[in-house]
């Protein structure tokens, strides 16, 4: 399904396509969300927020400037992070619950298990520094001083991090 | 080249959205120039960041929480998706290109620009107070004084039918409107405000739809007292 096309009817009004959308985004976001703020509440309060901003800014998806899925992950990650600074509850990653059903049931699967491969084969502070930007929002320099390295080398984790992610992606077949 | 890398360094830290407040403006004077190398890898660190997001552990969303969305999409009204203009903009002619790039990049500063007043080790952090017959809204006012920006934090904003909400700076005692703010059927909503000055409070008026037309707020709803 081309998921540029389903944003353009969803720019339109079109509440089918709107649906389409959140059936096969919504349980990624939701997970997003979740690993974000640690209670279900929030999160059900954020995916809402979140797709409310979607219905409202369809139009202002671009394809050239990221994936359809990078453009709502984007939208939930801020809107979870603002969440976390209103409520002062930070998001405690670690104790976020297990998997509620198989992985096979709930989707991208296969982008799930190619993501958790190129996590696993980066090195852990270049990997938890990847994490505590994304799902913690700590400044750079926060995240340079918790991991007690130079900020020059935590740049360069992220950077080289976020590329090795984007290629685990990539591997899919047409 | 190798002062380019800079550049190439600095998309990745937007992206993973720990970007520091002179690293943005760095970064975003050299995209206002146009580079096309700089956008197209922002677009491939945005999907690194996506598969970031899938490495969430999976949970199953309630199933009542599609109703809830859907429920919030009706309340949104007649007015339906916005963002037609911008959407035809993208499709213009070759000429608009480095506008409309910018533009892109504007959208994505304000989201995280958002998020540094918010994370700002100086900024000051009040609960919009809600005054005597609107004990139902919840909010937050942050105002980050180094940069003279603040974010606007609400729940449970409903404007009733023709009316709208105005938001307000205190400055030296006297109100001065920051304009409207819209926060759509959800009643939600996060505001970032610029250029603020200094200001001792910031507060929040239903006003008739489009605004106080007397340049004052008419009914005060909540209040952040800032200063001491």
């Amino acid at each position: 399904m081309d998921e540029s096309a389903i944003l353009a009817s969803v720019e339109a009004g079109d509440r089918d396509a709107f649906g389409r959308l959140y059936d096969r985004f919504t349980p990624m976001l939701y997970s997003l969300a979740l690993r974000i703020l640690g209670n279900p509440a929030d999160a059900e309060d954020v995916i809402q927020l979140a797709w409310v901003q979607v219905w409202r800014t369809a139009g202002r998806y671009e394809a050239r400037r990221g994936s359809v899925a990078s453009w709502l992950a984007t939208i939930v990650r801020s809107r979870a992070l603002d969440r976390t600074r209103m409520t002062a509850v930070r998001a405690r990653a670690e104790a976020a619950a297990p998997p509620a059903r198989p992985a096979t049931v709930f989707g991208f699967e296969e982008e799930r298990a190619r993501v958790r491969k190129a996590l696993e084969e980066l090195d852990a502070k270049q990997r938890k520094a990847l994490e505590l930007a994304y799902f913690e929002g700590l400044a750079h320099t926060e995240v340079a001083s918790r991991l007690e390295a130079p900020l020059g080398t935590v740049k360069a984790w992220i950077r080289r991090g976020l590329l090795r992610l984007r290629d685990s992606l990539e591997g899919e077949a047409p | 080249m190798s002062d380019h890398e800079r550049f190439l360094d600095l998309c990745a830290a937007f992206t993973a959205g720990v970007l520091s407040p002179e690293e943005r403006r760095a970064l975003d004077e050299h995209l206002a120039q146009g580079c096309a190398e700089c956008e197209q890898a922002l677009a491939a660190f945005h999907e690194g960041a996506a598969a970031l997001a899938l490495s969430a552990p999976p949970k199953e969303p309630p199933a009542a929480l599609r109703d809830r969305v859907f429920k919030a999409i009706e309340a949104e009204g007649a007015r339906g998706p916005r963002g037609r203009l911008l959407a035809i903009g993208g499709w213009a002619a070759a000429a608009c290109l480095a506008v409309v790039v910018f533009l892109g990049w504007q959208r994505h500063r304000d989201e995280s620009e958002r998020l540094d007043v918010l994370q700002a080790a100086g900024a000051r952090s009040a609960a919009l107070a809600p005054q005597a017959d609107f004990g139902a809204l919840r909010g937050r006012a942050v105002y980050d004084a180094a940069t003279g920006r603040g974010v606007f934090l609400l729940e449970n904003y409903r404007p009733p039918a023709g009316k709208d909400y105005e938001l307000w700076a205190i400055r030296g005692g006297k109100p001065v409107s920051l304009g409207v703010a819209r926060t759509g059927g959800s009643g939600e909503a996060s505001i970032l405000v610029k250029d603020l000055g200094t200001v001792e409070a910031l507060a929040v008026s239903l006003e008739s739809e489009g605004g106080s037309k007397t340049g004052s707020p008419t009914a005060v709803v909540s209040v952040a007292a800032l200063a001491g």
